[in-house]
């Protein structure tokens, strides 16, 4: 009897495995949005587009504004996919899930792994909450809401 | 007699009438396939067009019916863009293809441009995009309006209000 029940356990859990496996190999859909006002340029052989003027960029939940935006791709594998976005001018970004917002002159942002590094002659000033950090350089994973500064940081936390 | 005069006006009337219309018949069956080339200032064969059905008017304009549409560099010996329009008039003097109604597959470098009206000048070797168009490359889709794209420097400049959709997975 235990035998036939063991066998019956191990015959479901055979059949299930290809189930659980297909459902950790499920991947989602996400959209990158970007708009501008000025048009925008295209250049086929530098693998780069430019949006000018009022660029909105969104990706979930991050929103970017510029004044110009360059976008890199990268066709390694025979498909054009978006690697690197440089934007240019009064740049500004929110990040409301992890209640992050800021703005700075530049920005670089590797499109695979999150990575958004801004840069500023003046000081950047990033908000979350009521921390602030502020420095010239600063990098922020934009997935895992982990951000470091370089050269002068100045860390302000409000305590009430 | 009055008869016979009758009879043979109306044999010759009817003959005119079917040898027209068998000399159009010939003419639309000759017209199965087109083939233009555009030659440079030394001489030089630059541009390749083909195309289906066309129909051949009084004034030398081509009309091409539903064509396919290819342009050739023959000077860098490549392809530059395939384009399928469901009428195309080309004015020989002016080297100007004008398309209307779905301008559907332009290819440069897998970027395809899409429209519902386009003009392709041979002389500069641009195609202008007057209104609205879409780009697209695998994933990633442009609409942006008033377009110019210079087939030699495979560059495409727009302006006004342009928008880019990537969908990726993750």
């Amino acid at each position: 009897m235990k035998n036939k029940t063991f066998l019956i356990i191990s015959i479901l859990i055979a059949l299930c495995a290809p189930f659980l496996y297909a459902e950790e190999k499920v991947k989602t859909n996400k959209k990158v949005q970007i708009e501008c006002m000025d048009g925008m340029t295209i250049d086929a052989t530098g693998k780069i587009a430019v949006f000018k003027k009022d660029v909105i960029l969104k990706q979930g939940g991050l929103l970017l504004k510029c004044q110009k935006l360059e976008i890199y791709y990268d066709d390694s594998q025979g498909k054009k996919d978006i690697s690197v976005l440089k934007g240019f001018g009064n740049v500004y970004f929110d990040l409301p899930d992890r209640s992050i917002k800021g703005s700075s002159d530049t920005f670089v942002y590797e499109h695979k792994t999150g990575k958004l590094e801004l840069t500023s002659k003046n000081v950047i000033q990033i908000n979350q909450n009521n921390q602030s950090i502020s420095g010239k350089h600063i990098v922020l994973n934009v997935n895992t809401g982990d951000a470091y500064a370089k050269g002068k940081v100045i860390l302000n936390i409000d305590i009430e | 007699m009055k008869a016979i005069l009758v009879s043979l006006g109306l044999f010759l009337a009817v003959g005119v009438c079917y040898a027209d219309t068998a000399l159009n018949f010939l003419k639309g069956a000759r017209a199965g396939s087109f083939e233009y080339f555009y030659y440079d200032d030394k001489g030089e064969k630059k541009w390749k067009l083909t195309g289906e059905k066309p129909t051949f008017l009084e004034n030398d304009d081509i009309r091409i019916e539903k064509p396919v549409l290819l342009l050739y560099s023959n000077k860098k010996k490549k392809k530059f863009s395939k384009i399928k329009a469901d009428f195309s008039i080309l004015k020989g003097e002016q080297k100007m293809c004008f398309m209307q109604g779905n301008v559907s597959a332009f290819n440069i470098e897998g970027f395809e441009f899409e429209s519902a009206i386009a003009k392709c000048d041979m002389n500069k070797e641009i195609i202008s995009f007057p209104k609205e168009f879409k780009v697209i490359m695998n994933e990633i889709k442009i609409k942006s309006n008033n377009g110019v794209l210079d087939m030699n420097k495979k560059l495409m400049i727009s302006k006004g209000h342009s928008k880019l959709e990537y969908i990726y997975e993750k």
